[in-house]
């Protein structure tokens, strides 16, 4: 992630078009990123990242250097998908369609990472240490299967440079919490690319354990 | 350092690296499965999650700017005219405290006393100007309605949609 420079931004805010453009082609992979990550979808995500340009276009003027411009804009990103996602949930829509959870809190019914520990250590099992599904189709399925909130900020934190406690302004949530989503996300990547879906493994079992 | 700090640490990479990290994880199969499985699964994921968008969104995004209008903050490029504004702004609250008041001499300070202010202020300067102030109320009326409406089709209205349609200048 590039923080474009304040004269870039200035010269944008002053209706320099040239600058317009270098600013958005500088932002739109991590916009798109944030969009795909939310949305799931790759058109829809498409539709959310043009839109997401149209607002920052038509309120780049009020923006004031409160915070860092990309921390600004992905804010912007996120409401945008966050919309989209809520009409997305609509009756007439929403047939056959699991709802989404809208909310970036996201789901908190794992244990606690102290009460997994007491009970016992998954990381000392045997399939914990196999290899992973290594495809990109693969990992993207498991990725699907995280909430948003865990996508999300997962995607965040690989942007580079990205600070946490940018990543938090982002989503609008605690540090802590965010850090959470990260460590949770990253914990059930790992068991969804070891283990399919329904909880048997994704390869043949080694035949020194059964 | 517990197995549970330890595994924060290594999710998350947050903050200089704890002093023990790793003699703990050297010493601790869970924790080294642990570091091993989220190294992996920064590589993996990383490349799936940060994605290019398609070619006909990049041109549609190019397009954007030169089809979009331009929002430009009048405020930000005229400063100076900015502190003349409060600077005339300001001498005028003066000048209104001035005439309301009176002459500094007639001025006292009133703390609770209702009767000696209202008093007061009968007998300023202001009460008499204000009393053979012929006010024009049909040009008062227009003036504000044409400044209603020009606001209604600013970039700040409600109605930007419609002079954006129509052309007008921003």
């Amino acid at each position: 992630m590039a923080e474009p420079s304040y004269e870039l931004v200035l010269r944008a805010q002053r209706g320099d078009r040239a600058a317009m453009g270098a600013l958005m082609q500088s932002q739109q992979n991590y916009v798109y990123s944030i969009a795909v990550s939310v949305m799931k979808d790759p058109a829809e995500a498409a539709d959310m990242t043009q839109e997401a340009f149209i607002r920052l276009l038509r309120s780049l003027h009020t923006y004031r250097g409160e915070t860092k411009f990309t921390t600004w804009l992905y804010r912007l990103t996120t409401n945008v998908c966050l919309d989209g996602l809520r009409r997305r949930r609509t009756p007439a829509s929403a047939g056959g369609r699991p709802f989404v959870s809208l909310d970036l809190e996201g789901d908190d019914d794992e244990a606690t990472p102290r009460d997994r520990l007491v009970d016992e250590d998954p990381w000392g099992r045997p399939e914990e240490g196999s290899a992973l599904r290594e495809s990109a189709a693969e990992v993207r399925r498991a990725l699907y299967e995280l909430n948003p909130a865990q996508r999300l900020a997962l995607t965040l934190h690989y942007f580079d440079d990205m600070r946490y406690e940018d990543i938090a302004q982002v989503m609008g949530l605690p540090l802590n919490t965010v850090k959470s989503h990260i460590r949770r996300g990253k914990e059930r990547l790992s068991r969804l690319l070891v283990r399919d879906g329904n909880g048997s493994t994704g390869r043949e079992p080694c035949p020194a354990l059964t | 350092m517990s197995c549970v700090d330890v595994r924060e640490w290594l999710a998350t990479r947050d903050g200089p690296r704890p002093v023990g990290l790793d003699e703990h994880v050297a010493g601790c199969a869970g924790c080294t499965a642990y570091a091993a499985r989220t190294a992996e699964i920064d590589v993996l994921a990383r490349p799936v999650l940060l994605v290019t968008p398609p070619l006909d969104l990049q041109l549609r995004l190019a397009a954007l700017v030169q089809t979009q209008p331009v929002y430009v903050p009048v405020a930000a490029e005229w400063p100076l005219l900015g502190v003349i504004a409060w600077a005339i702004a300001a001498a005028l609250g003066a000048l209104a405290a001035w005439q309301i008041f009176g002459w500094l001499q007639s001025f006292s300070l009133v703390v609770g006393d209702v009767g000696v202010a209202v008093q007061i202020v009968l007998t300023s300067p202001a009460v008499l100007y204000l009393s053979e102030l012929q006010v024009d109320l049909s040009g008062l009326v227009l003036w504000s309605g044409l400044g209603l409406v020009a606001w209604l089709f600013s970039p700040s209205g409600p109605l930007r949609d419609v002079s954006e349609r129509l052309g007008l200048p921003a």
